[in-house]
């Protein structure tokens, strides 16, 4: 159930929890981009790749800009008493995660960067448990975000479910990365390397949907105490 | 010409008291963006003024006329000019001024050197209600940041940002409300030398605008933030209990007539606010410093009024 005994008196602030929910699925909008160019890009399918890849581009570049607004918003006047940093860092690790799903996307860019050994990893059921991992870790911050409408029991019970997913997507880069380098056949190095280093940003995605969901701990902490 | 005086030496100390009070008068609401710098104004000068108005009369008679029956006007003028020259000596060096001390001990001070006679009752209530009333903010404070924590447990985050605005304005109201009575009713009272009816009432509302014009003009907050800020830090709904639970304790002490310094009843609040929370980091020093000027200033007050009045 919805308490809202004095919102009348907080519009701004109220329109502004909106638009940060608004601003999340711009960042989900990200995080599913680059779960399609991965999924497109493992069925050889590049007409859609690249598609999905100017989707991340398009959602990251629209995150940045909804969060500059929102940041300034924010600075210039809403009252948010004893919290206010706490929103803008929230919105800053936000924007962390699409940046991440840019920067993983990178790596996928061209099909002319990635040989068989590297579709072959994207294309392994570890990649699509990984890549699904990471987007339920950005569902459910999705969900903690909602709870601000709902008080801080939900807010708190909501909590846990980022951190699981962050780990559970932690423990599949783990596997994906015995895959990579214990590999029977022999990849070329500058491909193990990529790869690796494309697992590590995607990870940051959970990572930083978790920080976000530290950062909402203690915006409850603060603000309700 | 000494009456003159006394009224010129109040409105002095209520111009130094509005500067010294200001980050409680104005700097809370200010600070926390609940309003503008206009709403803020307003709300501390409605306040004081209604203090002063409504409740302020009931301080006229509490030093003279109820400390002391009959104090000649001199040592009136010593209680305004060692208040004055205390609050500005103590505020110049960022030390907490127990207003209210300053005059109960200087008027006390100058009344044993008179020889006048003393209500050893009054005086017994007014010092032990000083050590009563921070117990009794602080009791509140607990009990109301308590239960506005798990009352808005289940409150959005938006309802209880608004509920935090409004406590701010309220409480904000609460504290120049009590200000206005307690200590511009008790400046106004010394300045009219117990300030019979009417008079004293008018002595004290415009004392109480004076006031507003010394938190407007020079108030930056400095002289409370040394109390509160680097004590320990807390938040809106505490700074609420901490401000509620202080203004009750000296509206209570008003209708007693025992002249209240607001930051003792704060450091109480503060206490209370702070121990019903989990966690709680107090800056010590800061505390044991406030509470011994407390104790300090009203006796050095004591024994200055005392030799002035002798000599």
């Amino acid at each position: 159930m919805k308490l809202r005994p004095f919102s009348f008196i907080s519009r701004k602030e109220s329109k502004i929890v909106q638009e940060i929910e608004g601003y999340f699925r711009i960042v989900e909008k990200t995080v599913d981009g680059f779960a399609g160019l991965v999924k497109a890009m493992a069925e050889r399918d590049w007409a859609a790749a690249k598609n999905f890849f100017q989707l991340v581009l398009d959602g990251e570049s629209e995150a940045d800009s909804v969060h500059r607004t929102l940041s300034m918003a924010i600075a210039e006047g809403a009252f948010f008493g004893g919290i206010r940093e706490d929103i803008l860092d929230l919105l800053e690790t936000m924007d962390n995660v699409a940046d991440s799903a840019k920067d993983a996307a990178r790596f996928l860019e061209s099909e002319e960067d990635l040989d068989d050994f590297a579709l072959s990893l994207l294309e392994s059921d570890e990649m699509k448990l990984f890549v699904s991992e990471l987007q339920s870790a950005v569902n459910a911050l999705g969900k903690l975000i909602a709870a601000f409408d709902l008080g801080k029991k939900e807010i708190l019970a909501r909590i846990p479910a980022v951190e699981e997913w962050e780990e559970a997507a932690d423990s599949s880069k783990d596997k994906l990365m015995k895959r990579l380098f214990r590999s029977s056949s022999t990849p070329n190095p500058v491909t193990v390397i990529q790869m690796r280093d494309f697992l590590f940003v995607a990870d940051d995605i959970a990572d930083y949907a978790e920080d976000a969901s530290d950062v909402i701990l203690v915006l409850a902490a603060k603000g309700y105490d | 010409m000494i009456d003159a005086l006394l009224v010129l030496l109040a409105g002095v100390l209520a111009f130094i008291f509005g500067w010294n009070n200001s980050s409680l008068l104005i700097g809370n609401i200010r600070a926390s963006g609940s309003l503008g710098a206009k709403g803020a104004v307003a709300v501390s000068v409605i306040g004081l003024l209604a203090g002063a108005a409504i409740e302020g009369p009931k301080m006229l008679k509490s030093l003279n006329g109820s400390v002391a029956y009959s104090s000649p006007e001199i040592g009136l003028a010593i209680t305004l000019g060692l208040a004055v020259a205390f609050t500005v000596g103590l505020t110049f060096l960022k030390l907490p001024a127990t207003f209210s001390g300053i005059m109960v001990g200087s008027f006390l001070g100058a009344a044993v050197a008179l020889r006048l006679a003393v209500n050893g009752g009054q005086v017994l209530l007014i010092v032990s209600f000083w050590f009563i009333a921070p117990l009794i903010a602080g009791f509140i404070a607990f009990a109301l940041h308590r239960a506005t924590s798990t009352l808005l447990t289940s409150v959005s985050v938006v309802g209880v940002d608004s509920f935090n605005r409004l406590a701010i304005v309220g409480t904000s109201f609460a504290v120049a409300f009590v200000l206005g009575a307690n200590n511009v009713g008790l400046m106004a009272g010394t300045a009219a030398g117990g300030g019979a009816g009417g008079q004293g009432a008018m002595v004290a509302v415009g004392l109480a605008l004076v006031a507003a014009l010394g938190a407007v003009t020079l108030g930056k907050g400095h002289v409370s933030d040394t109390i509160g800020d680097r004590m320990l830090s807390l938040s809106p709904q505490g700074v609420f209990a901490v401000f509620a639970g202080a203004a009750i304790a000296v509206i209570i002490g008003t209708q007693l007539q025992v002249p209240m310094s607001i930051g003792e009843s704060v450091l109480g609040g503060m206490f209370g606010s702070a121990y019903s929370q989990r966690t709680t980091v107090i800056n010590r020093r800061v505390a044991s410093l406030a509470l011994g000027m407390w104790i300090v200033t009203p006796l050095m007050a004591f024994a200055t009024g005392y030799i002035l009045a002798a000599v």
